[in-house]
Formats: C-alpha cells, structure tokens, sequence
C-alpha cells in the first residue's frame, strides 16, 4: 500500500545499501510496523486520560466508534454507509474532485499552449509565478462574494488554488520532451493532432503527475478551509460544528476520516500514476 | 521491400553555397556540394565544425542564412517528402512512452492500418530486431535502440537517408555492426544515404565520396571519390592500401584547414 | 503545430515578462473601466496596487508581515530538523524506515489545517499554534527528499569510505549526511513555499488578528475592504516568489556540485 515505494525502485535500480526487507510474513518486520503506530495511539489514550488535556482529546476508542455509528451504518441499501457519509463527506469529496477536474482540464491546456510558445511563457511567467504562491484560502470572502454561497464558490476556490501546481509542471514538462524528439516528429512529418496526443502529452506526462500529486493534497485543504464559512454540510463544516457543541469525539473522529481520505485518494492516484507512467520508470533507470 | 531505383526518376541532392551564420557567428560558410542519387555521401569534419547545422539545414528543420539547397529538383523549403533521418542520440530520438512496433510505425498513420504492419515488419526485419517488436527502447541496449531508429526511418522507404553522427553513442564492435548494416541496407534497397560523422575510418568504410570539411566557418575542403570495391569488410577493406591511402588524405585535409 | 522554437534569452525574458504583467493588469483595468466586466467585488489593479503601497508604507502592517515571517521560520525551522532527522535515519537504517513508513504515508495525507484548532485549545492562541501548523505541513517535503538522499548515495562513495575504515556512523555522518544535504534542502525550499501559504491561511483561521491573515480577515469582515484583502494577498503572493527566488539563488550558490551528481 505504501507510496513511498519509490525509494525502494531507486535503491534497487542503484543497487545500494540499505536492502529493503524480504517480503513475506516477517515477525519481527510487523512488530516493528506495529511499533510507532502502538507508540503514537499510547500517548493519545493517555492525553485522552490526563485531566488536563482529556477535555479536548477524545479517547481513540471512541473515536473509532464513533466513526462506525455516524459514517457506516448496517443497511445493504445504502452501501452500509451512515448518514454523515452521504451529508458531509461526499459533499466535500465532490467539490474537491470538481475543482481538481476543473483545475487539471484548464492547467494542462493552458501549459502545454504556454510550453510550446516560448514568448507566451515568457509574457506570463512573472503571474504564474505569483499565483503559485497566493494564499488562496486569503480569497475565500471574495469568492462568496463574486459566486455566490452554494457549491460554485468553493469549487473555484479549490481549481484557483490547486491549478498552478498543474499549469506550472506542465509547463515543465513539455519543456523536458527533449529537442530531438520533437526534432524526429517534425522530420518525420507526424500530424499535429498525434503530435498532441502521443507526443506531448505523454512526454510532459511525468511532470503533469507531479503537478497533480502536490494539487491533490491542496485541494484537500482548501476542500476544508472553504467550508469553514457559509457552509451546511461538509468535513470542514463538521469541524466548526462538533468544536462549537464541544463535541470533541466527534471532532476527532471526523480527524480520522480527514486522514483515512488521504491515504485512499493519495493510494488511488499512486495506481493510477503506476498505469499512466509504466514506461516512465524504466526509461528514468536507463538516463535522461 | 525490392529496390525499385531505376523506375524512379533521378533524384539528387544539391547545396549551393550555403551559408549559416548565428548573429555574428559564422557556423558554415559557403558551402557548394552535390549528392548523387543512389550513394553513400559522407560529410566528414573536426568536431564544431558544423557539420549537424548542415543536416538541419538539408532536412529542412533549419534555413540557410544564404544559398540554396534543392532536393529532388525543388528548393527545399520545410521538411521535404522522401527523406527520413537517423538521430545521433537514438535515447533522445525514439519515444520512451512507445514499444519498437509503434515507435517505428508511428510516422505511417496515414496509412492503411494493414500496410502499415506489413512496412513496420519489413523495416524490423531489415535491421535485424525480429521479436523485439513489443520491447519498450530502454529495456533493449543502445546498438539494439539505434536499430529500431533506422528501422523507423526506412519504414516511410524514403529516397533520401540522412544520419547525423550515428553511430557515436555506441561502443566500438555494435558501431562496426551498424556501419555493415547500412551497406547492407544501402545495397538491398539502393536508397540514397547521406551520413555525418567526425570519424575519418568510418566516413572512408561507407562512403562512395567523402566530403571533407574544414574548421569553422566551415568550407569544403575537398571531395574525395572512395574508389573501393563493394561489398566492403571490416578488415580486409581496412588493410586494403587504397584505404590507408585515402585514410591519410582524409586525414591531411582536415588538418591543413 | 510548430514545435521547434529556440529558447529565449534571458533579457527577453525579463523583458517580455514585464510587458505581459503589466498588459494583463492594462487589460484588466480597461475591461473594468469600460464596463464590458460589471461584477462588484472584482479587483481593480490600479485600486489594489494603490492599497498595495499604502500598506506597505504602514508600520502596524509591516509588523504584521514581520510576524507572518516570524511564525513561518518557526514552523520551517522546525520540519527542517524533524524532517532531515527522521527522513536521515529512515534512509539510513532500514529497521526506522520500516517503522515509520506507514505512519509517515498516513500522516503526510492529513490536511494539516484541520488539527489547528485543537492546536489553539490545547496551547492557547498565538505562535505556537500556526508554527505547529506550519511544520505539520511543511515537514514531508523535507523528510522525503532527505530520505531519497540518503538512500540514494554512491554507493562507490561508501565502499571507498569502509575500506579506509569509516565506522557505521561516521558512514552515516560523514558520507551520506553530507550527499543527501542537497536533496534535503530542496526539500526544504519546497517546504518554505508551501510554509507560507499555510502561515497565512492558518492565521486566517486560527490566528488572533496577528499577521496577513490576521489583516485579511480584518478587512474582509469587518469593514468590507476588498482592495485590503486583494493588496495584503498579493503581498503575501510576492513575499512568496521572493522566498522561492532566495532558496534558488542559495540552491544554486551552496549546491553546485550537486550537478555532478546528476551524471
């Protein structure tokens, strides 16, 4: 399941120290995987348990059960999934995915137009860069402001954060084609619509992952942070909501879900990628 | 794949006092050379001496500065039809996202998707990379990799093969492989070949004429008629006396300019 | 398609890419003007860019940048440390890499913002809370590259070093300490761009009025001051690109040899 595989291609292809550990059952191995996740539930429960700091850390415990009554239920009809699955956090699943789809259709566009024109790049570069680094979560208000306060706010909110990471890779990556790879497509005459689509774009593809890896996690905090305000439903209205009622188990359990979102969305990227970029991982062992 | 040479009308390559300057860098000067149709050229020179500036030019991806080049009767304006071109650098050339079989028939879309698979065999099995057809280029070694680069451009039967330092990036036994594998090429197909190298044995092994450039801004310091016999063979065409003969012209040319 | 294009020079760069910034704020400012875009709450540049420099002339705002940089280094310092620590000895050791990785895999996913407010119950508001934030966010970038770093060391370079007889944490020390330090720091020069970002925002959310957020949330609530918030974000926007340009130049200056590597 772990993502951080790529340390473990690199090694093997450099053929270094340190060896990662055998597969197959392992004791030793589990006891140690089990080690910093045993450590790190130990001092929650006892925060949980102190006087002092009990009153804000809910026990993990029931936390975790929580999470089973509100967002899991026992009902075949609704997939056994509980009401907060279908109120709040598909909801915001949904507004994150859109602004990602939105941000990723107009990013790769728009960066392999800016990659192909030099002079175009250069005109705008100077703007990407500064919008690369707008805090946008800043934009919230003005955002209501201009797009109402249904779904349409927070969706753009999400694209306008999350595309120049994209627009920026793309950029990139159509710039690292190489001269002559597209040297041999234009002697060899190929048609501009293959040269888009076989040429281009999965050349500039490496990058345009990268762009979308860093994006993926930025939508999920924009995703929060949008709908902190003017919000009736969603993870990060859930948030404010369970702190004002002081309903910290709920709160904490609504952490778990934050986390365990990320780990799946970032697991289904990674196969994704995996497909995607095949070749890329034999090619990267090779040279360029 | 059979030579059809002398149903086709004469084709031949012409420079005529090309000039390429980059601001007030003169890259090649005045350059005037023709290429006859159905022989190996070679275009030799010191490194830097602008020799790839030439191909680019002759292929069309770049424009002369002054002169002209015609290529099949007609000036040479854009990428010409007939002509297929063999990169130096075959890791930067073929497509690491494609197999050998798409890779080579990937400049064949326009036509029939059957014609197509018969032209991408025949051009595999010409370079010798039978059942390497569903290989990515990088799970195969460079000389294999080089391979699949001329079997892409013989597979659009082009009439006019340009190859900028092809055999550079390889180790010596795969070079002497491919330089056989182009004669061998050249006399099954007859196709007009035109190659740049800075390696003097190399350009004398395949040549018909040898056009010998000098430092830049570079000129034509001679051309050299290869008088040897074909078919030719790593050794016994190296001992030959002619070859060390001319060897040693070559030689004396590119030093003297 | 044309799609071979020599690559611009590098004053024509600079010169083309003032003349798109200013012909894009131009544009905007005519389409305004004239009245072919009408929608209340869009920004006027010459209005922001007035603001812009009103408040960078302001010294309670300047503080208030001041403190935005204060919180960020904090929190950057922070995952800098915990980051080249942690992702060391994961690279080092494959025992730590195997006990940390799952954690590491699901934590790094975790929106840091979201425990901010439990950050602010538990220490109180103020520093602490956005710095935490801050490193919480910042430290993967770090810990990754570093990780790679290590891992990724010639292992020429090792064996070279065993045989003059380097000890085990020497080793780690001396040859892959060292050779993961550029890997490392641009870990942390993504790490700063993303820190920033996230500074603001959690003063936005969990700040007590301190900093460009703290500024922004003001303006944007209280008085309805548009023209403050699109002048105090774009400020905090260029502070950004000017941080990014630094840890390039020191990129650049510091790691050199790094390009060796590359072969």
């Amino acid at each position: 399941m772990s993502t951080l595989y790529k340390a473990r291609g690199k090694e093997a292809a450099a053929g270094t120290v340190p060896r990662a550990p055998k597969k197959g059952f392992n004791g030793k191995r589990l006891l140690l995987r089990l080690l910093v996740p045993a450590i790190l539930v130990g001092v929650w429960w006892a925060l949980s348990a102190s006087p002092s700091t009990g009153l804000f850390i809910a026990n993990p415990l029931k936390a975790v059960l929580r999470i089973g009554q509100d967002f899991l239920s026992t009902d075949p009809s609704t997939f056994f999934l509980g009401k907060a699955t279908y109120e709040h956090l598909l909801p915001s699943l949904g507004r994150a995915m859109a602004g990602l789809g939105l941000a990723t259709a107009a990013g790769v566009a728009a960066g392999i137009a800016l990659g192909s024109l030099p002079v175009a790049a250069a005109l705008f570069q100077p703007l990407i860069h500064l919008g690369r680094s707008l805090p946008s979560p800043a934009l919230l208000g003005v955002f209501f402001l201009l797009f109402g306060t249904g779904d349409a706010p927070k969706i753009f909110l999400i694209a306008f954060g999350v595309v120049w990471p994209i627009l920026f890779n793309t950029i990139d990556g159509v710039n690292s084609i190489g001269h002559q790879r597209l040297q041999a497509a234009t002697v060899f005459k190929i048609r501009p619509f293959d040269v888009l689509f076989h040429v281009i774009l999965p050349g500039a593809s490496p990058k345009i992952f990268a762009g979308l890896r860093t994006s993926l996690s930025l939508s999920l905090i924009i995703m929060i942070i949008s709908e902190l305000q003017k919000s009736k439903n969603g993870l990060g209205y859930l948030l404010v909501t369970t702190q004002r009622t002081f309903d910290y188990t709920n709160f904490w359990a609504i952490l778990i879900v934050l986390g365990f979102l990320g780990v799946t969305l970032n697991f289904l990227f990674h196969i994704a990628e995996r497909r995607v970029l095949a070749w890329h991982r034999g090619a990267t062992q090779q040279h360029d | 794949m059979t030579s059809a040479t002398s149903t086709e009308q004469a084709i031949e390559l012409e420079l005529q006092s090309v000039s390429k300057s980059y601001g007030k860098n003169l890259a090649v000067k005045s350059i005037t050379a023709s290429i006859p149709q159905g022989k190996v050229s070679v275009i030799v020179g010191p490194s830097g001496c602008g020799k790839s500036t030439l191909l680019r030019i002759i292929s069309g991806l770049d424009f002369p500065t002054q002169g002209s080049v015609t290529f099949n009767g007609a000036p040479v304006r854009g990428v010409p039809e007939g002509l297929a071109m063999v990169f130096q650098d075959y890791s930067r050339s073929l497509f690491p996202w494609m197999r050998v079989d798409r890779n080579i028939g990937f400049p064949l879309r326009h036509i029939s998707a059957d014609e197509r698979r018969q032209r991408v065999q025949e051009a595999i099995d010409a370079v010798g990379l039978k059942g390497k057809e569903k290989l990515y280029p990088w799970q195969m070694s460079g000389g294999m990799q080089q391979r699949a680069a001329i079997a892409r451009a013989l597979a659009s039967h082009p009439k006019l093969l340009l190859m900028d330092e092809p055999y550079a990036s390889v180790d010596a036994q795969t070079r002497a492989d491919l330089e056989d594998l182009l004669l061998d090429i050249h006399a099954t197909l007859g196709v007009t070949v035109l190659v740049v190298t800075h390696d003097i044995d190399e350009s004398i092994y395949l040549a018909d004429h040898v056009i010998a450039l000098s430092a830049p801004p570079s000129v034509v310091a001679e051309t050299v008629e290869v008088d040897l016999p074909r078919p030719r063979n790593q050794i016994s065409t190296k001992q030959d006396p002619r070859f060390v003969e001319l060897r040693a012209h070559v030689t004396s040319l590119l030093r003297s300019h | 398609m044309r799609l071979l294009r020599d690559p611009l020079s590098q004053n024509k760069t600079i010169v083309l890419g003032v003349a798109g910034t200013l012909g894009v704020l131009a544009m905007w400012e005519l389409l305004i003007r004239s009245g072919a875009v009408s929608k209340p709450g869009l920004p006027v540049p010459t209005r922001v860019m007035a603001q812009a420099a009103e408040l960078l002339g302001n010294t309670v705002f300047l503080n208030q940048v001041f403190t935005t940089i204060g919180e960020w280094l904090l929190g950057l310092g922070v995952a800098a440390i915990a980051g080249i620590l942690v992702g060391g000895l994961m690279g080092a050791f494959p025992a730590v890499f195997v006990a940390f990785e799952y954690p590491v895999e699901a934590f790094r996913t975790l929106p840091s913002i979201a425990v901010g407010p439990i950050l602010v119950l538990l220490l109180g508001a103020g520093v602490a809370p956005i710095a935490i934030t801050v490193a919480l966010s910042s430290i993967w970038p770090i810990l990754l590259n570093t990780l790679y770093g290590v891992r990724g060391t010639d292992p020429t370079a090792v064996a070279t070093a065993r045989t003059l007889g380097v000890r085990p944490l020497g080793l780690l020390m001396q040859i892959r300490l060292v050779s993961a330090l550029p890997f490392a720091f641009t870990g942390v020069r993504v790490a700063a761009s993303i820190g920033l970002i996230v500074t603001v925002s959690a003063e936005l959310l969990i700040g007590s009025g301190q900093g460009i957020g703290g500024y922004i949330l003001l303006a944007s609530t209280n008085a309805g001051n548009l023209d403050g918030v699109y002048a105090a974000t774009i400020i905090a926007g260029v502070l950004g690109v000017l941080i990014n340009a630094a840890f390039a130049l020191l990129d650049r200056t510091a790691f050199n040899w790094k390009k060796g590597l590359a072969q």
